[in-house]
């Protein structure tokens, strides 16, 4: 029924959308509730200087005006203009950072998966032996450091006592691997878990115990019955490991200086770069928006049951 | 069978009369199902050591302060950067402060962040998600409605945001975390009264003519503690680990105020200068305090999932 996948995808991009306008809606009102002036320095500028400066940002016009404004702006997809910063232009500024950080997040959420499904599935074959222990351990403190105290372990280990890689910047695919590692740790470990419990459970299963009742090897049975559907929860929780790891990079980028977006706005906070931080508010929303929306349709591509049902139980 | 042909088995009218008093501790024995909740997790070796370390940390957050002649403030220019030793137990930091003193009234300035984010999580969540859940229809759908829409903003997000308006801190903090904090719990205790509501006993105590809000707080709530207690232990550690976070990013507790969050965020500089015990302290007890309350909720979880009785 392609219509009913139509009718439910359509509904879903206007309740994102919905959700979109209400976070720009909050954090402009948050912005303009500031006291105090964004102009407002030590430095002496004249009167006229500074009312040239708001009637460049539009300051001069009443609030409604301005939001409206903005919203104008925005459908028509520019950002605004920095104040602070040498690049004036916030769209350069974020076509500049997402590359970086687009990589990162990618690298980092490829290696949760990979390496978290692994042990997971280790961990469930082999049920309360040695390697079920250890990945447990594993994820236990992959679940108790933070992304921040991990990052700087690791810049202590390998970067300052065994120079392997670099300390921070961004260059070649050696300045990706500590910060990919320090925000792919948190995820890593919650998809083991995940993995772990739901193969135990499939594996239980009568199909399961059917297919190796008709001579399937082990192996085939675990990867192609069992694993396929282990794996419809992990999909599940892909939208708010998305998550971990788009707001882990505000501070992951800022520990090893990497040149992506979150760098850009955590700048624009200790800067109070209003028009930036609004646009930063939006473009993780939005990035966040569109990663749950992918999930969903990914979870629909996955799960043969949604086809028929509409909806699982 | 006709219906007049007298029973297979002949019953004594003795059956049907109660048992005697001295035999009530057998019809007792005979009603109580398996072992506890308390019980199962007191089993729970793992959920045990992090109740024992929780409770550590709190005495010890409570009079660590105390019990050495130093105040977490008192600089000594003269004993700045000394490793741990006799004198200074956990070490000196760069203005000659002892990190004893420092470590635990920064242990103090955390879990509270910790307890009061997540107490107030759980406050403003059960009552908005039990009036939600109770009073169903159309108050349910809207209320549901704001809920789903604020719960698209990421946590992290909207906290940052909120404390740039808010300025720094202890009670901003809390603020800004709570602010998005009590959605997830909401939806979760108006998930659990939508089912307990249609059960019997509900139906039965509305039959009886008790009143709404009596049935929702004295006869729904009580029964939806368990999953409730169980995120109020996770939610601690993750509002910890949001307050070391927005350390990290220049946002965390005002000076004089040290946090494990600020002492950690203050200490990373020691990696490449050499004194990494004013690292090592402040982020072993963020990472302990992290451990302890996961696995203490996760064993409560297991406690209290009847399906997991292994």
């Amino acid at each position: 029924m392609p219509s009913l996948v139509l009718l439910y995808l359509v509904q879903r991009l206007l309740s994102s959308l919905l959700t979109l306008w209400v976070i720009i809606t909050l954090t402009f009102v948050l912005m303009h509730a500031i006291p105090g002036d964004p102009f407002l320095t030590e430095a002496r500028i004249s009167p006229q200087a500074t009312a040239n400066l708001r009637a460049f940002y539009g300051l001069d016009q009443p609030l409604p005006v301005q939001y409206v404004r903005y919203l104008g702006h925005l459908i028509r997809l520019d950002l605004g203009r920095s104040m602070r910063s040498e690049v004036r232009d916030i769209n350069q500024m974020i076509a500049d950072g997402l590359p970086v950080s687009a990589l990162l997040g990618i690298e980092a959420l490829a290696i949760a998966l990979a390496a978290g499904v692994t042990l997971g599935v280790l961990a469930a074959l082999r049920h309360n032996r040695a390697v079920d222990h250890l990945s447990m351990a594993t994820a236990v403190v992959g679940i108790s450091v933070p992304s921040f105290l991990l990052a700087t372990l690791l810049i202590a280990l390998f970067a300052v006592h065994v120079p392997l890689f670099p300390v921070s910047a961004w260059g070649s695919w050696r300045h990706t691997v500590l910060p990919a590692f320090s925000l792919a740790l948190g995820p890593l470990a919650y998809v083991a878990r995940l993995t772990r419990s739901s193969m135990l459970e499939e594996l239980r299963q009568d199909y399961v115990k059917a297919a190796l009742a008709r001579g399937l090897g082990r192996w085939r049975v675990v990867t192609t019955h069992a694993l396929r559907n282990a794996l419809l929860p992990v999909v599940t929780v892909l939208g708010p490991l998305s998550a971990a790891v788009l707001t882990g990079s505000f501070i992951i980028e800022n520990i090893f200086a990497v040149p992506g977006i979150g760098k850009i706005f955590v700048l624009s906070i200790s800067d109070r770069d209003y028009p930036l931080i609004l646009a930063g508010a939006v473009v993780y929303s939005a990035l966040l928006l569109a990663a749950n929306l992918a999930v969903d349709l990914a979870y629909g591509l996955v799960d043969p049951r949604i086809r028929l049902h509409g909806g699982r139980s | 069978m006709s219906a007049g042909s007298p029973l297979p088995v002949e019953l004594p009218p003795e059956l049907f009369r109660p048992l005697p008093a001295e035999r009530h501790a057998e019809t007792a024995a005979v009603a109580r199902r398996g072992p506890g909740i308390v019980e199962r997790l007191r089993k729970n070796r793992l959920a045990m050591a992090g109740l024992v370390i929780i409770a550590g940390l709190t005495i010890l957050a409570l009079l660590g302060p105390i019990i050495v002649p130093y105040g977490y403030d008192e600089q000594s220019l003269m004993e700045n950067n000394e490793p741990p030793s006799w004198r200074h137990w956990f070490g000196t930091d760069e203005f000659g402060r002892d990190m004893f003193a420092r470590t635990w009234t920064g242990a103090r300035i955390s879990l509270f962040v910790g307890f009061s984010a997540a107490l107030l999580d759980l406050l403003i969540g059960v009552l908005y998600g039990g009036l939600s859940g109770y009073l169903g229809g159309w108050a349910d759908e809207g209320m549901m409605r704001v809920v789903d829409l604020l719960y698209g903003i990421p946590h992290l997000l909207s906290t940052i945001l909120l404390m740039v308006v808010l300025g720094p801190g202890l009670f901003t903090i809390i603020i800004a975390m709570v602010a998005t904090g009590w959605l997830g719990m909401a939806r979760l205790v108006r998930g659990q009264v939508l089912q307990l509501r249609e059960l019997d006993y509900v139906e039965a105590a509305r039959a009886l003519g008790f009143s709404r809000a009596r049935i929702l707080l004295a006869h729904i709530l009580p029964n939806a503690v368990g999953p409730v207690l169980v995120n109020l232990t996770l939610t601690v550690p993750a509002a910890i680990f949001t307050e070391a976070a927005l350390s990290f990013l220049g946002l965390g507790v005002p000076l004089p105020l040290a946090s494990w969050g600020t002492m950690t965020a203050d200490a990373v500089v020691t990696i490449f200068t050499g004194q990494t015990w004013r690292l090592f302290f402040p982020a072993f007890m963020i990472s302990l305090t992290m451990m302890a309350f996961n696995v203490f909720g996760d064993g409560l979880r297991d406690a209290l999932d009847p399906r997991l009785k292994r």
